[in-house]
């Protein structure tokens, strides 16, 4: 089964701010759930993986918790509702990004478009990764690249291992690009794809060839 | 080069020793990733570079379905929280799922 496919909006009927503020959000910000997290990023980092500390989003949560059309009419008609919704959101996520930042991550990453050091995921659907890649491959590295609405689901092998051997040679030149599905696979892409994906980059990806 | 060295030296728009790569799968994928590699960990199988400390799970226990009144038509039944992300719907007369 797809996921993403079935949504409800728990916050969908409501219009008052303390209907808002009785709402059982998560309780992420308790001791007893971060304990561990210097522990974890530790622990990673000595089996030399790299620490990624996900921080998750603040303008897809709030839709996802109020539904889009609500959300988007709210900025309207309901200006004190959404401004508090995104506020706790914020909150919530500032202080994740507080924690693993304390933890020592090697990098944190964030859902909205703030991203300053790497940009992810270079949609080819709509982005020209070999464009930004000659206009910004100065100031920013690229994570992605190889779509999910394209290659992956509707390519043959051979047209992945192409489009990844591509993808390394303009947008991994010199080196700043982690190659990566631009989204979460879903089962519309056949397994013989996620093994092409990665014996491309197997064949393709070493540098000192 | 280690695998966190080589998206280190990436993520400076250096030229590591080779590409450092990721794919996560959606939860029906993951369950063919299981079946076909008998590995029920796809970062080291594919030997992907970045792992993802995360907070624990939540010890609440909390009945959501005051807010989650959008059950399918015609069905009944509640709506339990497991964790983030994680609401099950349990519709009377049919398994959970």
């Amino acid at each position: 089964m797809y996921h993403f496919i079935k949504r409800v909006h728990p916050l969908n009927k409501m219009t008052n701010v303390s209907e808002l503020q009785n709402y059982p959000f998560p309780d992420i910000c308790s001791e007893y759930r971060c304990k561990y997290l210097k522990e974890d990023v530790e622990k990673i980092q000595t089996q030399n993986y790299f620490a990624t500390g996900a921080v998750g989003h603040i303008f897809e949560t709030a839709w996802q918790m109020y539904g889009m059309d609500t959300l988007l009419m709210g900025f309207i008609t309901n200006q004190d509702f959404v401004s508090a919704l995104l506020d706790k959101i914020t909150d919530i996520r500032c202080f994740m990004a507080d924690k693993y930042a304390k933890a020592d991550t090697d990098m944190i990453h964030l859902g909205d478009d703030v991203g300053v050091d790497v940009l992810n995921p270079i949609q080819p659907e709509c982005m020209n990764p070999v464009q930004l890649k000659k206009q910004y491959g100065d100031k920013l590295s690229f994570w992605g690249t190889i779509g999910t609405q394209t290659t992956m689901p509707f390519g043959t092998p051979e047209e992945v291992k192409r489009v990844v051997k591509e993808r390394i040679e303009t947008v991994g030149k010199n080196g700043g690009l982690v190659l990566a599905p631009t989204h979460t696979l879903e089962p519309d892409v056949p397994w013989e794809n996620v093994l092409a994906f990665f014996e491309a980059v197997e064949e393709y990806g070493n540098y000192a060839k | 080069m280690t695998p966190r060295e080589r998206v280190l030296t990436t993520l400076a728009r250096q030229k590591p020793d080779k590409v450092p790569k990721e794919a996560g799968f959606s939860p029906a994928l993951y369950e063919i990733f299981k079946q076909k590699t008998n590995s029920i960990e796809p970062n080291e199988y594919f030997n992907m570079e970045t792992r993802y400390p995360f907070f624990k799970d939540t010890t609440r226990k909390i009945d959501f379905s005051k807010y989650y009144g959008q059950l399918p038509e015609g069905k009944e039944g509640k709506i339990v929280y497991e964790g983030e992300g994680k609401h099950t719907w349990q519709i009377s007369g049919q398994p959970s799922k």
